[in-house]
């Protein structure tokens, strides 16, 4: 079941094999408007006749690279580009770069983590209501998109800093986060000793969305590390 | 003051003193021998044959032919200074003499002629040498002059040695110069670094030798990183070209896996799709080692924060599924300790830390991490319970592997040593491997 399925995705890449490989995928993934072009030429002139959600492109295309490619699709496009490398070193010139570009990824890859990292920027991006508003809790459920917690008919609202503590959870749920990551997303770089701030976030937080907040069964402790938000599969 | 350059400059000073003083003996004897004047011993000579060969008979004194040279000239005075005998006598010699004249010439000259007495029984005998072949001089020294002269020997010799060693001091300190800056230029020579030196005085020749040297080191050096760079060009090339018909081999097996197969096929696909990645895990590690052994810095070099890389590296170990035998247990001391390094490289080395770790004990084992700082390095402990690590690891810990097996400890190792680190381990009930870097 994939909430993205009708959104637009090009695919650029100059090696006609993966070019088809990605496109099967996609396919296989429930994508059905799929656009490839084998060059830059080819990415530019079909983004600006149609309307892309989101790019995937190779770093290394025969007419100039994946970055420039995006310099320019940025001028009239806004939508995210999940970038294809062969070198593991490019990691650096992505972030470095600063080109706004949404993710990367390294070849080779599984197609489950393309998948994940595809619907990831999609989500974070066109994050649709419906899908990532309402997280089911045992006895309660939690709405994002008005940021409360519902309990029967009580409501019980959530601080800004309770919402994207909750959501950075959610978007790793069962997995931990560690405390950094938390912090960064709540304070933004610069959060060093925000731990036990962070803690008495998490504190309000588990009243109001636990049955009891003493024994914790949604956000667990991993100690020293970070929380996890378990919940059962929806 | 540098101490062979130091040491070369005290043997030069003292040499140089050596020399002079050995000089110094050398011309005082010198100058002794000088003081015997054989042209002067020629006319004593002269005198004592005419004293011995004059004689006298009833016609008057005679002498034999020959023993007054041509240029001399010899007279004899009686008592009363009158002359009774006179050979080759020039005519400005007057004939008769007082007793002044007598004490005037004594030790002098007679008419500009230097003159030479000898007393006989018969006279008084005084022999002419030719005008301006001899200067006479009177010395005299007091006796107290004698018998203070050993101690201004000694006083002259000692200031002496004090002046040679002041001249060797200056003259030596050009020496001095020249000699620190040709060490200087062959030390770094020994580094490896660009020498010049001018080429100019007594050392041109060396000079020349030590920067053609250099030249030449630098030539080699420039092959050498010419050729490794080569090298990992080309090895990160074909990573990189392995890398995408990888992504065909893996990306068509997992489409495979999704379509209709026999049990047999299946397990075939999986195969390959579990064999992909190993190699894309190889094609990985290969880049890292080649990038590892060629370049002796890291290259992309930022402040890492010990901290948050362990909890974000321990929390990915746990996510990506790490079974329940296994737990990992942080004990963060220092919050802000931070290191000068390559993230993603410290990272990898912290990680096949752990996973040695966890695939070399079976049964499952604890694995603590303590970090902390000590006298201006992190220190991170990583221990586990299970079984050790063999000492043949150990032993070789320096030493890259030939294949992939066994790679993930020495990599570790070489990536804290190319920033400058340090990693010991141990085996204490269970593996202790301990981290020191330098921290910023």
């Amino acid at each position: 079941m994939n909430e993205f399925a009708e959104y637009r995705i090009l695919i650029a890449d100059d090696e006609k094999d993966i070019l088809k490989m990605l496109e099967e995928i996609l396919r296989r993934a429930g994508f059905v408007n799929i656009y490839k072009a084998k060059s830059c030429a080819e990415a530019l002139s079909i983004a600006q006749r149609i309307p892309i959600s989101l790019y995937l492109l190779d770093v290394m295309l025969p007419d100039g690279d994946g970055f420039y490619l995006f310099e320019s699709i940025k001028q009239f496009s806004h939508s995210p580009a999940i970038f294809i490398t062969a070198r593991g070193e490019n990691e650096d010139k992505i972030r470095g770069l600063g080109l706004g570009a949404d993710d990367y990824i390294v070849k080779p890859f599984l197609s489950q983590e393309l998948i994940l990292r595809i619907i990831a920027v999609l989500r974070r991006t066109y994050s649709k209501p419906r899908t990532i508003g309402r997280i089911r809790l045992s006895d309660r459920e939690i709405d994002l998109e008005n940021a409360v917690v519902t309990k029967g008919n009580e409501e019980l609202p959530l601080t800004a800093k309770e919402y994207i503590l909750i959501k950075k959870l959610y978007e790793n749920k069962n997995k931990i986060v560690t405390n950094d990551s938390l912090c960064m997303a709540v304070w933004g770089s610069g959060y060093y000793g925000c731990e036990n701030t962070l803690m008495v976030h998490i504190r309000h937080l588990r009243k109001k969305i636990e049955e009891d907040p003493s024994k914790p069964k949604h956000i667990i402790t991993a100690r020293g590390l970070g929380y996890r938000l378990v919940i059962g599969n929806e | 003051m540098n101490k062979t350059v130091m040491r070369i400059f005290i043997y030069f000073v003292l040499t140089a003193a050596a020399i002079s003083l050995i000089l110094l003996a050398v011309n005082m004897t010198s100058f002794a021998f000088l003081q015997s004047d054989p042209q002067n011993n020629r006319s004593k000579a002269i005198l004592s044959d005419v004293s011995e060969s004059l004689y006298n008979d009833d016609s008057g004194f005679h002498i034999g032919k020959g023993i007054i040279p041509h240029d001399y000239w010899c007279i004899l005075l009686d008592d009363k200074g009158n002359v009774i005998w006179s050979e080759n006598k020039p005519s400005d010699i007057p004939d008769h003499y007082s007793l002044r004249d007598i004490a005037r010439i004594s030790k002098w000259y007679l008419e500009d002629y230097p003159v030479y007495m000898s007393i006989e029984d018969y006279g008084l005998i005084i022999l002419g040498a030719p005008k301006n072949s001899v200067g006479k001089y009177t010395i005299e020294y007091s006796m107290n002059w004698f018998d203070t002269l050993p101690q201004r020997i000694i006083k002259i010799i000692i200031i002496n040695m004090i002046l040679a060693c002041i001249l060797a001091c200056i003259f030596g300190a050009t020496l001095y110069k020249r000699l620190k800056m040709l060490l200087g230029g062959i030390r770094d020579l020994r580094d490896e670094k660009n020498v010049k030196l001018k080429e100019k005085g007594i050392f041109k020749e060396l000079c020349k030798s030590i920067n053609e040297t250099s030249r030449s080191v630098e030539r080699k050096n420039y092959l050498l990183s010419e050729r490794d760079n080569a090298r990992l060009n080309w090895i990160a090339g074909i990573s990189h070209d392995i890398r995408t018909p990888l992504s065909l081999v893996i990306g068509n097996a997992e489409a495979l896996e999704g379509s209709q197969l026999t049990e047999a096929d299946r397990k075939r696909t999986l195969a390959i799709k579990t064999q992909g990645l190993k190699i894309k895990k190889l094609v990985e590690d290969l880049n890292i080692i080649s990038s590892l052994e060629y370049d002796m810095q890291p290259s992309r070099k930022r402040v890492v924060r010990i901290c948050p890389l362990i909890r974000r590296l321990t929390a990915d170990i746990i996510n990506s599924g790490l079974e329940e035998k296994y737990s990992i247990e942080l004990m963060l001391g220092d919050e802000s300790a931070a290191v000068l390094g390559d993230e993603a490289l410290l990272e990898r080395a912290l990680f096949n830390i752990i996973n040695n770790s966890i695939i070399h004990n079976n049964n499952g084992c604890d694995i603590k991490i303590n970090e902390g700082l000590k006298n201006g390095n992190v220190y991170i402990e990583i221990n586990d319970n299970g079984k050790g690590i063999s000492s043949e690891v150990i032993e070789n810990i320096s030493i890259m592997p030939k294949t992939a097996h066994g790679i993930g400890l020495p990599m570790a190792y070489k990536i804290i040593k190319v920033h400058g680190g340090n990693m010991e381990i141990v085996n204490n009930n269970g593996a202790v491997i301990r981290i020191m870097l330098r921290a910023v």
